[in-house]
């Protein structure tokens, strides 16, 4: 273990350090982790009751507001770091930017997302056996490939770093600032989907293209793809600004 | 370490923003400095720029040589400030011993045991628990542990009843070593009067002066008497006594009074200044 005296002299990124961040912000994090654990945990073990007493019927209502609170979960997960109390003493840490930036976006973008999800659906399927439903009987017009699960969990990427951004680039009214930014996310990519949707139509239309699958599909991955390379654009760039108010922030 | 600031202006982000700091220029070496200045005189902010929390519009605040706003580890490690509205992230001092204190390579726990002691403080005690004033003095106690080389101090006894105020005078002539430069923002002038090295007078964003006591001395003269000297820069009654603020020419020895200075860089400034060779 290196001590403190080497550690206060050096300005290179130590993990040492980094581990002392994650070390500094769990007291207050611990209890809300630990929810985020339990809460779909236990939604799954709720879904897997009513879906053995009440037949696959009862999953659609249940299972879709379970997706959506752990969809929540994650998308407002940066509201872990929303709290004003303290600021003044995180900024005055004796930790670089950098380590910082390393313990708030492994928490939002990989710590969160498993704790959310990896539990509750090894759960699912392997103890509590939930018949889950297939996804494409749940909304039978949408294509389900390769390119629509790259584009929803791009999607989902570019809303949580939309709402880290908001929580770290203002000192108050840190949580409203965070869900502005994340909804104004979700409506900027809806009417950037909006216009794909619109000029998809158009190019099937102007083709000649009927809706049989086999010709829809192509078109489909081309405009998913073009999705998907926004949505690319918009968590980097999310990112990005997240990382300089990071860097930037004053009390 | 020297706390260096060189033509330092801050102005508040804003179109209409004010502009809090104007220029201030002084060097900080070590010791006890007494931060004066009415209210809005940029004494907050001064603070908040030295420990790095603000970044200044123009000019520089370093500390050897490397800006404070760096947030380097080599340059934070060495500052720290704790205020009346700022709050630790800790749910205990305890807590804060073990999550935040590690960073501080010079933190002093058995010093903390004995500052939470002379303040009969629990360390285990949770912080959003205490009154304004238990939390003040947990906060003032934990910060002279720390044993950084900048310590710098809004209203530490904001809050304290007379004996903590006793009891923080004690632990700061105890804890506060040689080495330290310790930066004390107060309107509470005689809470720690007889530790203090230096001062620093803000007014309006600007500089009035920042020296040394002894250089004070050496440059003015305070007198109690019944008449006012013919020559004195500032007077006022007290009691009967006519307390004042004269030039030094013949090097007599006298006691450094802050509130009659203060008051004489409001009243007559320049005549003040003049006479401190500002």
């Amino acid at each position: 273990m290196i001590s403190s005296e080497i550690l206060s002299k050096t300005d290179a990124t130590r993990w040492e350090r980094i581990m002392m961040v994650a070390r500094y912000y769990m007291p207050y994090l611990r209890g809300k982790l630990l929810a985020m654990f339990i809460m779909p945990v236990v939604c799954e073990i709720i879904l897997s009751m009513v879906v053995n007493s009440y037949g696959l019927e009862a999953y659609f209502p249940l299972g879709l507001i379970f997706s959506i609170f752990f969809i929540g979960c994650m998308v407002f997960s940066p509201m872990l770091f929303a709290r004003s109390r303290g600021l003044e003493t995180e900024l005055m840490l004796p930790a670089l930017p950098f380590e910082r930036k390393v313990v708030i976006f492994s928490l939002c973008f990989v710590i969160v997302p498993v704790m959310v999800f990896v539990p509750s659906t090894l759960l699912g399927m392997f103890v509590l056996k939930v018949p889950h439903a297939a996804l494409n009987t749940l909304f039978p017009d949408v294509i389900y490939n390769g390119v629509t699960i790259l584009y929803s969990v791009l999607t989902l990427l570019v809303f949580t770093a939309s709402c880290l951004w908001g929580v770290m680039a203002h000192t108050t009214h840190r949580v409203v600032w965070g869900i502005a930014y994340g909804f104004f996310a979700y409506i900027l990519l809806g009417f950037i989907g909006l216009v794909g949707g619109v000029i998809w139509g158009f190019m099937l239309a102007f083709n000649g293209y009927g809706l049989e699958e086999g010709s829809v599909l192509p078109f489909y991955n081309f405009v998913m793809g073009g999705g998907c390379i926004v949505s690319a654009i918009g968590f980097i760039f999310a990112v990005w600004r997240t990382s300089r108010a990071i860097s930037r922030m004053q009390i | 370490m020297i706390l260096d600031i060189k033509d330092l202006w801050y102005k508040y982000p804003g179109k209409h923003a004010d502009t809090a700091l104007k220029g201030i220029s002084a060097v900080v070496g070590p010791g006890l400095h007494l931060l004066l200045g009415e209210n809005g005189a940029g004494k907050t902010t001064s603070l908040h720029i030295m420990a790095g929390l603000r970044f200044p519009s123009a000019g520089s605040c370093t500390l050897d040589g490397c800006p404070t706003g760096s947030r380097l580890p080599s340059v934070s490690s060495h500052i720290f400030m704790t205020g009346v509205n700022m709050e630790f992230p800790a749910a205990s001092i305890s807590e804060m011993a073990r999550i935040h204190a590690p960073f501080y390579p010079h933190f002093d726990a058995f010093a903390l045991r004995d500052n939470l002691a002379a303040f009969g403080l629990d360390a285990d005690a949770p912080l959003q628990n205490m009154s304004t004033g238990n939390r003040q003095k947990a906060k003032v106690a934990y910060a002279l542990a720390l044993k950084t080389d900048i310590l710098l101090l809004d209203e530490p006894a904001n809050g304290l009843d007379i004996e903590s105020r006793h009891a923080l005078q004690k632990m700061m002539a105890a804890h506060v070593g040689p080495e330290q430069t310790v930066i004390v923002s107060t309107h509470s002038i005689r809470d720690l009067e007889n530790l203090y090295d230096g001062v620093i007078d803000l007014h309006d964003g600007r500089l009035n002066y920042a020296m040394t006591v002894d250089d004070i001395l050496e440059h003015v003269y305070f007198d109690v008497s019944s008449v006012a000297p013919e020559d004195a820069l500032y007077s006022r009654q007290c009691l009967g006594r006519c307390h004042s603020i004269c030039p030094n020419g013949s090097g007599d020895e006298s006691n450094i009074d802050f509130e009659l200075l203060y008051l004489a860089a409001r009243n007559n400034k320049e005549q003040l200044l003049k006479c401190l060779d500002r």
